[in-house]
């Protein structure tokens, strides 16, 4: 356990050593005044608009260390062979495995804490330019439980970085892999619901390859858009109990599943 | 690299690092020069596109657009305001194809976000006060009422549409029914609904309408255009009383509107602001030849 939290800890100051808050800040600022001068321009829902700009930016904010930061703490530690420093020391692979995991949350988090505190700031600013009739509908729970899924989502996704950084030696495909497993992520929905109501309505003119492949690519990748509740949040609704609860087994399981398999693999693996 | 660093210490200020500070400063100027003209070729080509994004299916908009649905809905709403307000700032007439392409992207961004409520007023601002396009307005409003149960202006605004532009008391009588229903409803909405055949087609319930619009809208602009309107129709409102006092003494509906200035019920006729004319008709009503729409 302390060796899990000891990498953890290493690989979350290696994250902020790559000066990520600075730019993070400078993204919140100019997210803020963004945000707050653009939603002038429109005619009532203003708290929608600056909530709907800041939501989405505090989820870039987070995809951004998916993406960009996780794949370099990951792959580069045996691209660049420090992995075996570390794997020499008394660290078994499962624990490097998940502290690595931990760490790479804990800047996401970071990452999104940083941008929420501006999105409150920019609400607090829009109730003084526009007057607080126009933030009747905005809801502070219905917006932290809108970020807290976001951040579910961005956990699955760190989940998914580290099987394909545990599967490929290089960072470049591990990162593309990663963007095709998100992109499929968000549009696997659409797809199944699409598919559903176009077989219901030419009978079965979608050839049965195509239906096998969706099928398997249901329960093969995470429904990310399911964790969008994005739109719920800047109308100020919350979702049901259950949902939310529901929502959060199925994400907590797959990243179980995920990191499980990731260390199956990674524990096989030959360095040499 | 051994030059620039053996010339630095004997150098002055300048030394010599003056000539990229020339061509810095020179291409500062040169952007400064351009910049009004690349604006100006942008601005030749602007006003033929809403969005090109907003031209795809749907379907397509909803897929590429990811979990980043409100703010795509969002955007294209803006485009949409945009390019009305290009068409309203030089003066020109919004076509019937122009009318399509805004109705085409109000419904998608409905689509994106049925709950995003500027577009259903977009909707009935314009698609309804100015094209004149009721069905489409209240086929949009439609999916409102679904999408905001806990609202009433979206009945109340259908409801309006069809008492106030059709005349068809019947028709608006459920949906001020429902509007009275929800919460926070306005009670002059229980009023309207419980005498909807008086007031169909009146100025007063126009009136009413457009102060709740007034009262709710923060943009500048579409505030300051709701204003004419209001104006415009508070002066037919004003010269319909007029007209109906003369009646009351004499006894018959005036000639004309400038009867009611021989006689002295008012000063002199009032000028519309969209540059119209005042017209009696037969049934006392009054009339403005602009028909409340910028020339």
């Amino acid at each position: 356990m302390n060796n899990i939290f000891a990498i953890m800890r290493i690989s979350y100051k290696e994250g902020l050593r790559q000066r990520l808050l600075y730019g993070v800040v400078v993204f919140a600022l100019l997210l803020m005044a963004f945000a707050v001068l653009m939603s002038g321009l429109f005619l009532r829902d203003i708290s929608k608009i600056i909530l709907d700009l800041c939501l989405s930016a505090v989820n870039i904010g987070g995809l951004l260390v998916p993406f960009f930061l996780a794949v370099n703490l990951l792959a580069k530690d045996i691209e660049r062979r420090t992995i075996f420093t570390i794997l020499s020391k008394p660290i078994s692979r499962i624990e490097y495995i998940v502290g690595k995991y931990f760490g790479i949350v804990l800047l996401t988090g970071t990452v999104m804490l940083v941008l929420s505190g501006a999105t409150f700031v920019s609400i607090w600013a829009g109730k003084i330019m526009y007057g607080s009739k126009f933030f009747s509908a905005f809801s502070a729970w219905a917006v932290i439980e809108g970020i807290l899924f976001s951040f579910l989502c961005l956990m699955v996704l760190n989940a998914v970085v580290v099987l394909w950084c545990s599967i490929t030696t290089s960072s470049f495909i591990a990162t593309l892999l990663t963007l095709f497993t998100y992109l499929i992520g968000q549009t696997i929905d659409d797809v199944v619901r699409f598919l559903a109501v176009e077989i219901k309505l030419s009978g079965a003119e979608v050839s049965s390859s195509v239906q096998y492949a969706v099928k398997i690519a249901k329960y093969l990748f995470p429904n990310l858009s399911a964790f969008d509740i994005k739109l719920q949040a800047a109308h100020g609704i919350l979702i049901p109990f259950s949902d939310a609860a529901f929502l959060t087994c199925y994400g907590v399981v797959y990243i179980a599943a995920i990191l499980s398999l990731s260390v199956l693999i990674f524990g096989r693996r030959d360095f040499a | 690299m051994n030059a620039t660093s053996a010339s630095r210490p004997g150098s002055s200020l300048l030394g010599s690092s003056w000539k990229p500070a020339i061509v810095l400063l020179a291409g500062f100027f040169a952007f400064f020069a351009l910049t009004g003209k690349a604006y100006q070729i942008r601005g030749k080509y602007v006003t033929e596109t809403v969005s090109e994004f907003g031209q795809l299916p749907i379907n397509g908009i909803q897929a590429a657009s990811l979990e980043f649905k409100g703010v795509v809905s969002d955007y294209l709403f803006f485009k949409t305001i945009t390019y009305m307000g290009l068409k309203l700032a030089e003066d020109e007439k919004p076509t019937t194809e122009d009318w399509d392409t805004i109705h085409e992207m109000l419904v998608k961004a409905t689509d994106l976000d049925p709950r995003f409520w500027d577009p259903y007023v977009f909707a009935e601002m314009m698609l309804v006060w100015n094209a004149g396009r009721i069905d489409e307005a209240n086929a949009l409003l439609e999916k409102a009422i679904q999408s905001r149960p806990d609202d009433y202006r979206p009945c109340y605004y259908i409801g309006f549409n069809y008492l106030y532009f059709e005349k068809n008391a019947e028709k608006a009588a459920p949906y001020l029914r429902e509007a009275a229903k929800r919460p926070n409803a306005p009670t002059y909405i229980r009023g309207l609904a419980s005498r909807v055949s008086i007031y169909a087609g009146e100025l007063g319930v126009g009136i009413i309408f457009l102060e709740d619009l007034i009262h709710e809208t923060q943009n500048p602009k579409t505030l300051a255009y709701f204003k004419k309107r209001l104006t415009a129709m508070k002066m037919m409102f004003d010269l319909e009383k007029k007209v109906r006092e003369y009646k009351e003494k004499y006894g018959k509906t005036p000639e004309s509107l400038d009867e009611l200035v021989t006689t002295g019920f008012i000063q002199k006729l009032p000028t519309d602001p969209y540059g119209g004319k005042f017209v009696l008709l037969k049934n006392g009503h009054v009339y403005t030849t602009s028909k409340l729409v910028e020339k």
